[in-house]
């Protein structure tokens, strides 16, 4: 009889450990999960969105939370913007925090496998902010995939197109060796020749190295008229400028959006003046992008002059709208729910109107989000609709100077 | 191009084989492989650059001081850890170093943040030679220099002194060298001392010719390890030739196989190595 007092004792605490995560039980709290990266390559990015998904939480909260008056609680975890750690972390988000519904990870090189070994197999909406590959297009994720940033093939077309029309005939291409850069690399490659441009290389580099001379050398061999970087600023891409810089391989640079941060320039603004990138952007409309450089610059101070921050909040604020419009925190009635909610023909919503989008849901309507990153529209496969933005050097800041719609 | 692609392994293999000496001594005096030793690099240009860009000091200083707080910091992991676990089974050891090593790591990253830094803030134009075929900075120069100064300065004290007789002893069999009469305490802690200075120093000039960031010590331990396979476990002239050999073919690679599997040449060369003469090039057993 004891030892079956035992095992009844042991199979309730089982019991009640996984009702618990699967959040049968009442909860106070509606846990998302979020896997931004606080260290490795994108670090420089990952710490402000972060603060981007914390306001997206606070105005959340603010404005009576959901389901009822449960608090949205964020939980990350650091992806250190490596794959493999990365797919550990989100199955930690998963399995342990029980979580349905996760924001991030920011590189696409991370992104993918997480889809398919994570998110897709577990039935967990995924909203990315940040990662921008073609790949994730077409990636078997089963609808449970979003992205809040639009995809690469439009910054590959308009990078090859923008290269071309500065004057470039001829350009070298380095490209960090993940999704993200292969990806960005051939849509640019494609663009450029069919414009009539000549890609004299296109060399894949291993993020982290102390030298890039070596390819450097290989990508300027041909003496070509620019080089077309594809790269995180602090796992390669400021080295590579640096070096490339130094040893005189290059004068003349196309940046893309891994690039837009000021450190790029630290230093050498001399070099760099009137340089140009590219980066995804807000869709013209709304007055979100305003609202919330406001309301960012209350909380952190000053927003940083760094893409992604927005796209974070609203990927939280959407998928705080799918559980809201779900009525469940469960993860195929999410993705349907986001689906669902989201119209552009709807009401608009604001970035600062929670409450208003908790009334639209309850009465039924549907909501046409202005988010902080300008309307949120998604098509049938999760990708965001969206422009990209062209961005200069100008004493040392970024400035942006451009946008291009699709 | 050849002579440009020469030119960077050198540097990049003095590097390596700066670190490698330490590692290669205390691989063969303490019996075992030492994962701490890159983020003690990291240390050691950290510090550095605390000095020269945070406090302002001249770089010669902030050398000598990270050097000796590099060295003061091995010694305080030989003592409040690696010597309470001695006895015990290597790998025992050998993990807690790696323990050891994200410890330190992650210190320098809540410190100093994960962003990229750098000993100067502007770039330096290097000097042209042969129509452009060579190009080398100042910067790069020096560490040349210094670098055969501290390799010649290294193999003085092993080959001139009582205590670096008694180190390579010591490396070569540590029974044997204790029934003799060294004073293995005393020899222990030198070897700490000597390689916190050289790994620090490889750290700086890393630090000069490219850049600061959390992970460049733990980055280059792989290839440092390679460079002691190489030449030799507890050889401390193969670790040198090692560090070279490594340095050299990694971008010499460049000319033949995309630049990107770079990294992957450095264990090409050991496992081969490994695969035909274990002992090293200028080892004897394993």
């Amino acid at each position: 009889m004891k030892s079956k007092v035992k095992f009844l004792l042991i199979l309730s605490l089982v019991m009640v450990f996984v009702l618990s995560s699967l959040g049968v039980l009442a909860q106070e709290s509606v846990r998302v999960g979020t896997a931004l990266p606080i260290t490795g390559g994108l670090a420089a990015y990952g710490q402000d969105a972060r603060n981007g998904t914390l306001l997206a939480q606070k105005i959340i909260n603010e404005q009576g939370g959901l389901l009822n008056g449960m608090e949205l609680e964020l939980v990350n975890v650091d992806t250190q913007t490596q794959a493999q750690v990365g797919v550990d972390a989100a199955q930690r988000l998963v399995n342990i925090n029980g979580v349905q519904a996760m924001v991030g990870p920011m590189s696409s090189g991370v992104t993918v496998p997480i889809v398919e070994s994570v998110t897709g197999p577990n039935q967990v909406v995924q909203i990315s902010p940040s990662a921008t590959t073609p790949v994730l297009t077409t990636v078997e994720d089963d609808g449970y995939f979003f992205r809040t940033a639009p995809s690469d093939a439009l910054q590959g077309v308009v990078a090859g197109d923008f290269a071309f029309d500065q004057g470039f005939e001829s350009i070298a291409i380095m490209y960090v060796n993940n999704d993200y850069g292969q990806g960005l690399n051939d849509a640019v490659i494609d663009q450029f020749e069919a414009r009539g441009g000549e890609v004299t290389a296109s060399i894949a580099f291993e993020a982290d190295q102390v030298s890039y001379r070596s390819e450097l050398m290989n990508a300027a061999s041909d003496n070509p008229d620019a080089l077309l970087l594809v790269a995180y600023t602090d796992d390669g891409g400021i080295t590579i400028i640096r070096q490339a810089l130094q040893n005189g391989f290059f004068e003349e640079f196309v940046f893309t959006d891994g690039l837009k941060s000021p450190t790029i320039a630290e230093g050498i603004e001399d070099f760099l003046e009137g340089k140009y990138g590219t980066a995804p952007t807000s869709l013209p409309g709304g007055r979100g992008p305003e609202t919330f450089a406001a309301m960012y610059e209350e909380e952190y101070g000053e927003l940083p002059p760094l893409p992604y921050i927005d796209s974070s909040f609203d990927a939280v604020f959407v998928i705080a709208l799918g559980i809201e419009k779900a009525g469940t925190v469960d993860g195929p009635a999410i993705r349907d729910a986001i689906r669902e909610v989201l119209d552009p023909e709807g009401e608009t919503v604001n970035i600062d109107e929670w409450d208003k989008a908790k009334e639209l849901i309850a009465a039924g309507q549907t909501i046409n989000f202005e988010g902080a990153s300008g309307p949120v529209i998604f098509d049938e496969v999760g990708d965001r609709a969206g422009a990209i933005g062209i961005w200069q050097v100008q004493d040392g800041n970024i400035v942006d100077v451009d946008v291009v719609v699709e | 191009m050849v002579l440009q692609l020469l030119l960077n392994g050198l540097i990049y293999g003095s590097i390596i084989a700066l670190g490698g000496i330490g590692l290669t001594l205390i691989y063969g005096i303490l019996n075992f492989g030492h994962f701490a030793h890159g983020d003690l690099m990291t240390l050691g240009a950290y510090l550095a650059y605390l000095f020269t860009v945070q406090l302002a000091l001249p770089l010669p200083f902030s050398f000598v001081i990270a050097g000796l707080l590099t060295a003061a910091t091995a010694n305080l992991l030989d003592k409040i850890l690696y010597k309470k676990l001695e006895g015990r089974d290597s790998v025992t050891i050998m993990i807690s170093a790696v323990g050891a090593a994200l410890i330190i790591r992650n210190l320098i990253l809540m410190s100093w943040g994960p962003q990229l830094k750098f000993l100067e803030r502007g770039i330096e134009m290097p000097l042209v030679f042969f129509d452009g075929l060579l190009r080398i900075t100042r910067t790069q120069i020096m560490i040349l220099i210094l670098s055969v100064i501290f390799v010649t300065a290294v193999h003085l004290f092993l080959s001139k002194t009582k205590l670096g007789k008694a180190m390579r002893a010591m490396s070569d069999n540590t029974a044997l060298a204790k029934i003799t009469g060294i004073n293995t305490e005393r020899v222990i802690f030198w070897t700490w001392f000597m390689s916190g200075i050289l790994t620090s120093s490889a750290g700086i000039f890393l630090a000069m010719d490219t850049h600061l960031i959390p992970e460049m010590g733990w980055n280059l331990l792989l290839p440092m390890f390679a460079a002691v396979i190489l030449g030799g476990i507890g050889n401390p002239y193969g670790a040198i030739v090692g560090g070279l050999a490594i340095g050299i073919s990694q971008e010499i690679s460049t000319m033949f196989i995309a630049a990107s599997y770079k990294p992957a040449v450095a264990f090409a060369i050991m496992i081969l190595m490994l695969l035909v003469k274990p002992s090293g090039l200028m080892g004897k057993k394993v």
